[in-house]
């Protein structure tokens, strides 16, 4: 009996402090991690729009260069020029991938359809095989591609055609999550959220 | 002196937990297709191996041996975790190369097998030695497969372009029949090295 005990005792006293541990560092980091989120998104935007920008001046370019819109829950950013036209327009797009939720941030030209760029924000994909979802030669593929009728991610050695691009070898349904996730995000941001009398109303600064 | 060296050399080449003991073939067969990959779940593997070795060590009397599994799983953890979160804080991009592995380092039987048959038994420094052994054997391994995987795989190292624009890169070295062919190659070469003693 006295065994059982000690033993419980031993199991509560780690879990304790394990968990206390973990909880201190959770909550005590928590606002570094937000934070680098937030960089990490607006790095994203500024660099999937072309905007030029330095570690230094990223805050103030963000505010400077991109008007950020909360639409039904989502987040928009809308980039115009220098004469004020609305130039581009990005926003995130997320889905189950492989092993788990990819985001990523794509941004298109005002008619919506074309893409300008594609870049990750979060993946838990294989090593080496899915995960190579982040790396530029797959991303910059996407560049100038159509979302109309839709974007089809295909084994390499396809006919090229502009709104296909090729998949990664190896990571067939990671490559179908990302086709997945860019067709469905854009189609409901353009039916739902963007829609051209919406858009009507963003097209001038 | 001399019985620290053993114990260092014992993980790293004559016990080596991959090529020798069989162990944590799952993440050596998923991972090494790329070196960076190799270099990174080494590092994150020595990290915690030592430092739940050191823990266990001090702790490993006073647990009843019935419940010792769960306790070595709730310190692997804790560790794992701790290095995640510090990463997602500290060294964001680094945290992003990482996500994926951070699951397969709690799961790495080489991890829990160590804790159980030497640290749980074995003094603090033993215990370090043994653990930094056994994680340099496991990187050494990681990192002679996937030298071999990316090399004939991709044509790089590092990512660096090796070979030259005319080859042809094998894309089965990427996935997983290759991974399984260059592992019985290097277990074959290992023992060709140093053979093994019959009793």
């Amino acid at each position: 009996m006295k065994e059982e005990i000690w033993m419980v005792a031993i199991l509560v006293l780690v879990a304790t402090i394990s968990a206390g541990l973990l909880g201190f560092v959770n909550v005590t980091t928590r606002p570094i991690i937000k934070k680098n989120e937030v960089r990490k998104l607006r790095e994203s935007v500024l660099e999937s729009l072309k905007v030029d920008y330095t570690a230094d001046n990223l805050e103030d370019k963000f505010e400077s260069e991109i008007k950020t819109k909360k639409l039904d829950g989502k987040e928009i950013f809308f980039r115009y020029n220098d004469s004020g036209e609305l130039s581009a327009v990005a926003f995130k797009v997320t889905g189950s991938g492989f092993q788990g939720p990819i985001s990523g941030l794509i941004s298109l030209k005002p008619d919506l359809k074309k893409i300008i760029g594609l870049e990750m924000l979060s993946q838990q994909e294989t090593p080496g095989l899915g995960a190579r979802i982040t790396e530029e030669w797959f991303l910059n593929q996407f560049k100038g591609k159509e979302v109309e009728p839709r974007l089809l991610i295909v084994k390499s050695g396809a006919e090229e055609a502009n709104n296909k691009v090729d998949a990664i070898t190896g990571a067939t349904r990671t490559s179908k999550a990302i086709q997945g996730l860019i067709n469905d995000d854009v189609k409901h941001v353009r039916n739902d959220i963007l829609t051209d009398k919406v858009m009507e109303g963003y097209l001038n600064e | 002196m001399n019985k620290t060296k053993d114990l260092f050399m014992a993980g790293l080449w004559e016990d080596n937990p991959v090529f020798r003991q069989m162990l944590g073939l799952c993440i050596t067969l998923a991972i090494t297709n790329k070196v960076a990959n190799g270099v990174t779940m080494g590092v994150a593997v020595f990290f915690v191996l030592t430092a739940s070795s050191f823990v266990v060590s001090l702790i490993g009397d006073t647990v009843p041996r019935r419940v010792r599994i769960p306790v070595f799983m709730l310190v692997i953890a804790t560790f794992v975790t701790l290095v995640y979160i510090f990463l997602q804080a500290f060294f964001m991009p680094l945290s992003q190369a990482l996500g994926a592995y951070v699951g397969l380092i709690i799961t790495n039987c080489i991890i829990l097998g160590r804790l159980e048959s030497f640290s749980s038994e074995n003094s603090p420094w033993d215990s370090l030695v043994d653990a930094a052994g056994v994680a340099t054997g496991f990187a050494f391994a990681l990192i002679a497969m996937s030298v071999v995987r990316e090399l004939l795989g991709f044509g790089t190292l590092f990512g660096i372009q090796v070979m030259g624009p005319s080859w042809t890169p094998w894309v089965s070295m990427i996935l997983a029949p290759g991974g399984f062919l260059v592992l019985g190659l290097l277990i074959w070469v290992q023992r060709a090295i140093s053979p093994v003693e019959e009793e």
